[in-house]
């Protein structure tokens, strides 16, 4: 019975509501309204717009770039926390997590008042007689959603990175040392292999969260820089075309499917440590 | 750790190496720095006396503060946010737990599949999972509404705690469980009494977490609302106009909440996991 109870949620809660997103991605707009007219012309308009393959490329890549930042600050900081901080390392990786307890649209805000025209960088730029003009490019630009995704991402990474680390036996890296491999062979060839599967999952997790946020590029992107995400929530919005949503969603989540394995697939170690 | 064994390599101590070490700890410390430098301009941006949340500062105030009981739309949307959050906790700690034990008394490949598909909402870019959660309830005839944006979290809430659950059990000891049934206690029986307190501490963090998932989720809800707003898309509607720093003090208020409550609950867990050492700690793992 209880079995029955979780196959009846999946199929109601998680098989519909994907099946009904491609079948609304195959049906028509009329003026709001999807009528069960059957047609490809949602994915033709797609693809042959001029506008959305170079806002899914200009998403990808930042989101791609994003969690790449991320994990190149995340993971060393995880591997410094471990073998730095003795017993205070839980507290390090305690407040890696606090921020996430704070408002995430409020976080994200945070980074105008910090990148703005007058705001903390450019005021002490300015005070210090570095710049004579705010330097623009900071806020509402692809650089401020680069910046905050990456943000956001941090602690992400760190945290599946982290425990991934922690699992490695002090036996093997000691193994390592005494055989004379210097501190940076360690880590090439003993605790990266074992861990870049974890850190690859932060990378994915990152990589999700920045591909289907659309509150960041909005609320710091400008127009240059908008991405896919306030496409799609226009759909359901403003344009109020529910099947072209839906067809947006579909080929978003074909690409973001297809990166995310290729990533599982380039950091797969063979052999475990249980 | 590494201090423990015999010979070190000399070159750790050369100049270069301190000075490595030094940058080290220095990039360390510039990673909380950009993690905590926005949460510190929100707080202190909340007691600046200006509408307008730019430099110079303006002087310092707390009418911020004593703004907040004033602004109706302000405490019906915080209400609301906790009425929902409130229900998708407790409706997802009974499920996501219900269906934990489901699945780790079943093995096989369709055990597997429902696992793996349970979990999809969890990764899918949000916008994808609210315009298919706003596809099934507008073709189930769900008016937007509470009802809505409580289900909608719940499609990710209850994997969140079934994945918890599930993986403290799997790490369980079952002796126990049997002895029980071995005394004659019945599957559910054995479940409620034996099993279920062993676990009860994942069900305490998965609660915690699934609170903090509701409670602070705008995109997925964005697209199940109706006309009573939550307190995340209540802040997103204000910030299209720049928002006030009323919204700032809030947030710091209910940081500085979540921050007490975060380090009761970690007592409580390690308090709770200590004494009767429920847990392998090594997984039985060598």
């Amino acid at each position: 019975m209880s079995f029955v109870a979780v196959l009846a949620w999946v199929a109601v809660l998680v098989v519909a509501p994907n099946m009904l997103l491609l079948f609304y991605s195959v049906l028509t707009n009329r003026s709001g309204r999807a009528t069960t007219q059957l047609t490809l012309d949602n994915y033709v308009s797609v693809v042959t717009s001029d506008v959305t393959p170079l806002l899914l490329g200009r998403t990808l890549v930042t989101a791609v770039a994003a969690a790449a930042l991320a994990t190149v600050i995340a993971y060393p900081a995880a591997l410094f926390a471990l073998r730095n901080l003795g017993r205070h390392r839980t507290l390090a990786v305690l407040l890696m997590v606090v921020p996430l307890w704070i408002s995430y649209l409020v976080r994200v805000y945070a980074w105008k008042i910090i990148l703005g025209d007058s705001g903390v960088i450019n005021s002490t730029l300015a005070a210090v007689g570095l710049t004579d003009e705010p330097l623009s490019f900071l806020l509402y630009s692809r650089f401020a959603v680069l910046i905050t995704l990456t943000y956001v991402s941090i602690p992400f990474v760190f945290v599946t990175s982290y425990t991934a680390l922690e699992r490695i036996p002090p036996s093997l890296l000691e193994a390592a040392e005494d055989s004379g491999a210097s501190p940076f062979r360690v880590v090439r060839h003993v605790i990266w292999p074992l861990s870049r599967q974890s850190a690859a999952i932060g990378f994915s997790l990152a990589l999700l969260i920045a591909v289907g946020d659309y509150l960041t590029p909005s609320l710091v992107g400008g127009l240059r820089g908008t991405m896919y995400g306030s496409l799609v929530v226009s759909q359901f919005g403003i344009a109020n075309n529910w099947p072209l949503g839906a067809a947006l969603s579909v080929v978003l989540m074909v690409v973001v499917g297809a990166l995310l394995l290729a990533v599982a697939r380039l950091t797969r170690t063979e052999g475990h440590l249980e | 750790m590494s201090e423990t064994s015999v010979v070190r390599p000399v070159h750790r101590r050369s100049p270069a190496a301190i000075l490595g070490r030094g940058a080290s700890w220095a990039g360390f410390g510039a990673v909380y720095l950009f993690l905590y430098a926005p949460l510190v301009a929100i707080t202190v941006f909340a007691f600046n006396d200006s509408t307008i949340q730019a430099l110079p500062w303006a002087g310092f105030t707390t009418r911020w503060f004593e703004a907040i009981p004033k602004d109706r739309l302000l405490i019906s949307a915080l209400v609301f946010s906790f009425t929902v959050a409130i229900a998708a906790v407790a409706i997802a700690s009974l499920l996501g737990t219900w269906f934990a034990f489901a699945l780790h008394e079943r093995t096989g490949r369709v055990a597997r599949a429902a696992r793996g598909l349970m979990v999809v909402p969890v990764v899918v870019p949000g916008m994808v999972l609210g315009l298919s959660l706003a596809i099934t309830f507008r073709s189930l005839g769900l008016t937007p509404g509470y009802a809505t944006v409580v289900l909608g979290h719940l499609v990710f809430d209850v994997p969140v705690v079934t994945l918890l659950v599930l993986s403290r059990l799997q790490r369980l000891d079952p002796s126990q469980a049997q002895a029980a049934m071995d005394l004659g206690a019945g599957p559910w029986r054995t479940r409620i009494l034996v099993v279920l307190p062993q676990v009860r501490t994942a069900i305490l963090a998965a609660a915690l977490l699934t609170f903090t998932l509701s409670f602070d989720e705008v995109i997925v809800t964005f697209f199940l609302v109706g006309a009573q707003q939550t307190l995340p898309i209540f802040i997103w509607s204000q910030t299209r106009f720049g928002f006030t720093p009323e919204i700032n003090a809030v947030v710091t208020i209910i940081g500085l909440v979540s921050m007490v409550l975060i380090v009761v609950a970690t007592r409580v867990i390690t308090r709770d996991i200590e004494p009767d050492n429920y847990d392998r700690p090594d997984g039985g793992g060598a």
